[in-house]
């Protein structure tokens, strides 16, 4: 129950508890909203790991991203390169295209020619990842998977300081330019993840389909 | 005795690791959820988007829940967080002080009154159009305020519940949803006036001719400073 009207209320305040009353939005969820949280919840539900155990992974990463590129290893599947996060702070790497003979055109991501040698990683790591812990990249574009887009999300962000300008800005004309843009893949179709600023411990990043103003699904990451 | 599962119940077994839990207690809860993320933000983007938050926060954090105040009441009060975080960033990044669906919104909108609207057009149209202008104006309160009247006001939550969503003081909570009505009051004060029963009292109101007017709209005004509350800003 609402607290009682006040006796001193003037009508027009209490005018304005009848019209507040009155607005209350009545209508289910949309279904395209159903829809979207029930992809969200799948996605938790495969989630293997929460996100407080991702935060230090992810800072950890950010600080040594120079380091661990020599650790990365990249594994081609299907002509589609997979940058593996190697678990404890592995980071993405995107790989040369020559190397993947298929059509992915990782180079467009950025550091063509710039391979991360092959590294001390441990041949058990690769084996030990899990889907959770791989970034799939096609033309050039990280591919978001709708079931995981806060993890895929989340593994995207690493590659904004290795990728190179055209991969950042992406192609989509209608993304917030000033943000961080990163070129992506979504549901088959041309994509755009956009990173904002982070402000305080989280950060926003939306999803753009190419061609549409507004961002399709958005998620709140812990800041990097 | 019904062997449906209580919201408590459903909630335990999500943080046991039952993998369906969770999903059966937001899918019972997900409708006044969502009209609270809708009115909250004043858009069904932003309010996708928050709703989205606070669905994660609450799965990834349901083992937080010490059985302080009812589950639904605790739904509530992640979601509501969630849309608020998502308004005040949304701040600084966007300039623009309106939802950007009242227009479509007021089309499809019930009428407000009880009057025999749903039969008469032209009712149902001053209807629609008070509705658009009261959401418009909504939007323009500080979030604070906003999800105050929202929760009391519109879904009809008492206000010791709402300060629990809001982890705040009753008294804050008060004193938001006064300072609320009272703005509201002054922003819609020539449609108030077209209003049967409270136009009488206003003696200076101008007749009107039923059509819509746009209302002025303020600038944002800075966040509810709440002085002397004795609660949580």
């Amino acid at each position: 129950m609402t607290d009682p009207t006040d006796s001193s209320e003037s009508p027009e305040v209490a005018e304005v508890r009848r019209l507040l009353a009155a607005a209350r939005h009545d209508e289910p969820m949309p279904s395209d909203v159903a829809s979207r949280m029930d992809d969200v919840l799948a996605g938790l539900r495969d989630e293997p790991v929460r996100r407080d155990d991702v935060v230090p992974i992810s800072a950890a990463r950010r600080r040594k991203v120079g380091a661990l590129l020599v650790a990365a290893a990249v594994v081609v599947v299907g002509g589609a390169v997979v940058a593996p996060h190697l678990p404890g702070g592995g980071s993405a790497a995107p790989t040369s295209a020559a190397d993947s003979g298929g059509s992915t055109k990782s180079s467009e991501l950025g550091n063509s020619g710039k391979a991360p040698p092959a590294g001390p990683a441990s041949p058990d790591a690769s084996q030990s990842l899990t889907q959770m812990d791989r970034l799939e990249l096609r033309d050039g574009r990280v591919v978001v998977h709708p079931r995981r887009f806060s993890v895929d999300a989340l593994r995207s962000r690493s590659l904004l300081p290795q990728a190179d300008a055209a991969a950042r800005l992406g192609d989509c004309a209608a993304v917030p330019q000033h943000d961080d843009v990163l070129a992506a893949r979504y549901r088959r179709a041309p994509a755009a993840l956009v990173f904002r600023q982070a402000r305080g411990g989280s950060q926003v990043v939306d999803l753009y389909i190419c061609g549409s103003p507004r961002p399709i699904r958005s998620a709140t990451l812990p800041a990097p | 005795m019904s062997e449906e599962p209580t919201d408590a119940e459903l909630l335990a077994a999500h943080v046991a690791g039952d993998p369906e839990a969770f999903s059966r207690l937001f899918t019972r809860h997900r409708d006044r959820l969502w009209a609270v993320a809708v009115r909250t933000t004043g858009n069904p983007h932003d309010a996708a988007d928050g709703l989205q938050d606070g669905l994660v926060a609450a799965y990834r954090r349901a083992d937080s829940f010490r059985g302080d105040a009812a589950v639904t009441t605790w739904l509530h009060r992640v979601v509501v967080n969630a849309c608020l975080d998502r308004l005040r960033a949304a701040k600084v990044r966007r300039t623009e002080a309106l939802p950007d669906d009242l227009d479509d919104r007021g089309d499809r909108g019930s009428a407000l009154t009880a009057t025999g609207a749903e039969h008469d057009p032209e009712q149902a149209a001053i209807g629609a159009d008070r509705r658009r202008a009261l959401l418009a104006a909504l939007a323009t309160l500080p979030v604070e305020q906003r999800a105050a009247l929202v929760l009391v006001d519109m879904e009809g939550h008492s206000v010791a519940e709402v300060a629990v969503m809001l982890e705040c003081a009753e008294g804050t909570v008060k004193s938001r949803c006064s300072r609320g009505r009272e703005r509201l009051a002054v922003l819609l004060r020539d449609r108030l006036a077209d209003t049967p029963g409270a136009s009488r009292d206003r003696p200076h109101a101008e007749p009107r001719a039923g059509r819509a007017r746009p209302i002025p709209v303020p600038p944002s005004p800075d966040p509810d400073p709440t002085p002397g509350e004795g609660g949580a800003p």
